[in-house]
This record gives C-alpha cells, structure tokens and sequence, in this order.
C-alpha cells in the first residue's frame, strides 16, 4: 500500500499550480478541462495527512467557482461531496492497485461533474453534452501522474523514507 | 519518528457538515442563479481572475512573438502589400456607405420616420476563456473604467459575437451568441421575416425558435439582427440559415443557422456605443488611428460641423 505524505507547504504549492492548471486550454482541445482541483481534493481526502475538513474542500470550490466564474457554491458544492466520499472509502481506495484506484477516481469525479451539470440543469434547462464525460475521463488519467508526483514528494522527506514499502 | 503535529481533526468526516455545507451551497447558487444581489462580487471576481487568465496566456503570446520575431524581411513586405490593399478595399466599401447612409437620412426624412441611431465602436482583446466546457464566456480587457455596460454588444470582423454579461473595472466577461443562454432578435435580409436565434451549445450552430411553416425563410438566407429589444442595432449580420426542416413532433419548422462570426478563432473584438444621432447630421468615412491608448482605439464618425 503506497503513503503519501505531503508537507503543508507541499500542499499549499500544488493548489495554485492546479488552479492554472485548470484555467488552461489544451491547445486543439479547448473543450476539455482537467479538473486538477478535484484531483487534488480526492489526493487530500484519501492520502490525508492530517484530515480533509469539508471546509477545506468548500473553500477550494468557492475559488473554482470565482476562478470559472460560475455561479458560487456549484462546484464548491462536488468537492464537498467528493471529500466525504472519498474519506468514506479511503481504507478501500488506497489498498488498490492503480487500476481499480482510477477507477474509484473516474466514479467519484463524474459524482462532481453531475452535480455541476445539475446546477447547470437548474438554471438553463439544458442538459450536459459527452465533452463533460471526455474531461472527467481524462482528468481521472492524470490521478497516475498526480500520485507520481506526490510519491517522489514524500520519498524527498527523510523522515518518510522509512515508512515507504 | 518524530510525531507530527495535527492541525486538522482526524476521523471519519460528518455527515452533518455535509449536509451543512450542501444546504449553504444550494443557497449560494440560488442567490447567484436567481438573484442580482451577488452581481457586484462577479464583477469584482472578473477583475480580480483576469491576471490567471494572462498568466496562462503566456505561451500564446510566445507562440505570437516567436512568429513576429521569425518572419522575414519579404514576408514582412508582403504582408504589408497585403493589408494595404485590404486597406484600400475597404475605404472604398466605406466611402459608398457613407453615400449611402446620406440617402437612407433623406429617405427617411421624407417618411417621416424615426432618428437614426450612430454607434463608436471600441476595439477589445481576448483575455482568456473560462474552463466551464458548458458555457461560452470569454473575458476581454475592457471594463467600466472604458465605459463598458452590461449587455453591450460585441461583434467581430464577421459578424456578431455575443454580448457583455458581467462588467468589472478593468475587464469584462462576454457571453457568446453559441452560449445556450443566450438568443437574440433577427430578421431575413431577403424577406424581412422576424425570429429569434438561440445559442445551442454547439459553436457551429443556432437555432430559429417558434418559425411557423408560412415564414418566407430557406436554405442560404443572410440573418441580421433586427434591432428589437434594443440590445443589438440593426443590420449586423448574424449568420447564413444552412437547414430548413420540418418534423412531424413539432408545428414549427426547425431552423439551423451558423454563425458569421469566428466565435472559436477572433481574438480582437469591437465593442459597440449606441449614440443618438440628430436626423440632419450625416456620418462621413471613419478612420482608425494608430495611437496607442485606450481612447485612441475608439473609432468615432464624423459629423459635419464637428
């Protein structure tokens, strides 16, 4: 079973990095986004160093929210969801290997995305198109690279060496 | 090992704060949704997101300034023939809009009909595109400080844009006329028909809402903006009607339309000033200063006695 453990600092710096990350277009492929806040909300709550309040998790969609500027509270509302989910099964998740681990990731992100398409539902009457699904895809694919990154993060750490197996 | 100090409260999240938080959300998007009282933040939240967007806007300007840095000397050159040929073109499509105007003025005088209505138009930049896939918003570097309002309409080279949905200090978020949200006015250039064209989410298509079986519309008709509701002037083209069809799940004829305007490619807007104009006062060609400064940008017409 891999741990991750991450400095305060270390999380810090990734919340800004995600955040452009977010805003930025994929050149040629404008209609989809990755969603690395999720991403790294799920990170929070199943690898949680020192617990995930839903506050936390609140906050992080309020600024999604201003970042996209999209109606506040829609996506403040899918990460909360998202952080007391994935700390429901976090014991679950991290004994998996990586496949079934993306898997968990891909059901828990297309949990936030029909939420935000609720919203969206609520107040255009629309309903959402399959580039939603494509970036909830893709976005799932970057939770390989995500947990890599952290990984070597926390293999830097002296003092985690020796809890790595 | 050392042990590490905790700052958050270990174990299992409660479901009480859930609900909290999803009560406190729901209420959030109601008051954003169905209200105006957060509108004043939005604005202030386009001004205060707009550094992000250019941040990761960098490689773009990059991409611009290692093309412009590369070209060469005859490239340069030919470029240049070409935009003052395009120049020429273009002075000579103004001078006969000028006549024509006149006449239209005249024209109108004999019919008694209402002033004529003169718009300055103010050139904006493409910011950055919000990453709602849902939506289609972009943000430009004009805001109130350059006069810009609410619902003010935007066009392009081609044709109309969209409009201003929120307007902060510095920047502005514009809506697309694609944006599901949004619908606007218009008429057949041919027959004079009147509808109204939705956005369907798709930037390739619009859609003609209620167009009953006896409206004079067909495959190839021009659609311009016909001026009701008092958001866009009148004439601006819109877009050309590709399918006309009729279904048997519904009385109206289901019209697409694609759209003039390069809604996935423009990157320099114009920003549209109605004034009120004095019937007796005719507009003479425009010219474009090449000055910078925010002012220097705006392309007025001339009056005579001005």
């Amino acid at each position: 079973m891999q741990e991750i453990q991450l400095r305060l600092s270390d999380w810090a710096a990734l919340l800004p990095l995600c955040l452009l990350f977010y805003i930025t277009q994929i050149p040629g492929f404008g209609h989809i986004r990755i969603d690395m806040l999720a991403l790294l909300v799920a990170l929070f709550s199943v690898y949680r160093l020192q617990g995930m309040p839903l506050t936390l998790a609140f906050a992080i969609g309020l600024a999604q929210d201003v970042v996209s500027l999209a109606p506040i509270g829609q996506h403040a509302i899918g990460l909360v969801v998202l952080a007391y989910v994935a700390q429901s099964a976090r014991d679950r998740i991290r004994m998996q290997a990586m496949p079934n681990q993306l898997l968990a990731i891909f059901v828990g992100l297309f949990l936030v995305k029909f939420i935000h398409s609720w919203v969206v539902a609520l107040g255009f009457g629309q309903l959402p198109t399959l580039n939603s699904l494509l970036s909830v895809l893709v976005t799932s694919l970057f939770w390989v690279p995500v947990m890599r990154i952290a990984s070597q993060l926390t293999r830097k750490r002296p003092s985690a060496r020796a809890g790595i197996s | 090992m050392a042990s590490q100090k905790h700052i958050f409260r270990r174990g299992p999240a409660s479901f009480r704060g859930l609900i909290f938080f999803i009560v406190i959300g729901l209420a959030l998007i109601f008051v954003s949704t169905f209200t105006s009282l957060l509108q004043p933040a939005k604005a202030f939240f386009v001004d205060l997101v707009s550094p992000f967007y250019h941040i990761t806007d960098v490689d773009t300007a990059v991409s611009d300034w290692g093309e412009e840095a590369l070209m060469t000397r005859e490239e340069l050159l030919a470029e240049r023939d070409r935009l003052e040929d395009e120049n020429l073109i273009l002075q000579r499509h103004s001078l006969q809009l000028a006549s024509l105007r006149s006449e239209n003025v005249r024209m109108r005088q004999l019919l008694s009909a209402s002033e004529l209505v003169e718009e300055r138009v103010l050139i904006a930049e493409l910011v950055g595109t919000p990453p709602d896939t849902e939506t289609h918003r972009l943000i430009i570097d004009r805001g109130r400080l350059d006069n810009v309002r609410e619902g003010q309409p935007v066009i392009d080279a081609s044709g109309i844009f969209g409009q201003v949905r929120i307007a902060g200090d510095e920047n502005s978020e514009i809506i697309l006329v694609s944006d599901r949200e949004h619908a606007i006015p218009v008429e057949v250039l041919r027959s004079g028909a009147r509808s109204i064209a939705a956005g369907t989410g798709s930037y390739d298509e619009l859609r003609l809402r209620n167009v009953a079986p006896t409206m004079d519309i067909q495959v190839g008709d021009k659609l311009v903006s016909s001026g009701l509701a008092q958001k866009f002037p009148r004439g601006y083209p819109l877009g050309t009607v590709i399918s006309v069809e009729e279904t048997s799940s519904s009385p109206f004829l289901q019209v697409a339309v694609t759209p003039s305007a390069g809604l996935q490619t423009s990157s320099q807007l114009l920003l549209l000033f109605n004034e009120r104009q004095q019937i007796n006062t005719f507009p003479i060609p425009v010219e474009i200063t090449d000055e910078s400064g925010p002012d220097a940008s705006v392309v007025q017409p001339q009056t005579i006695g001005e």
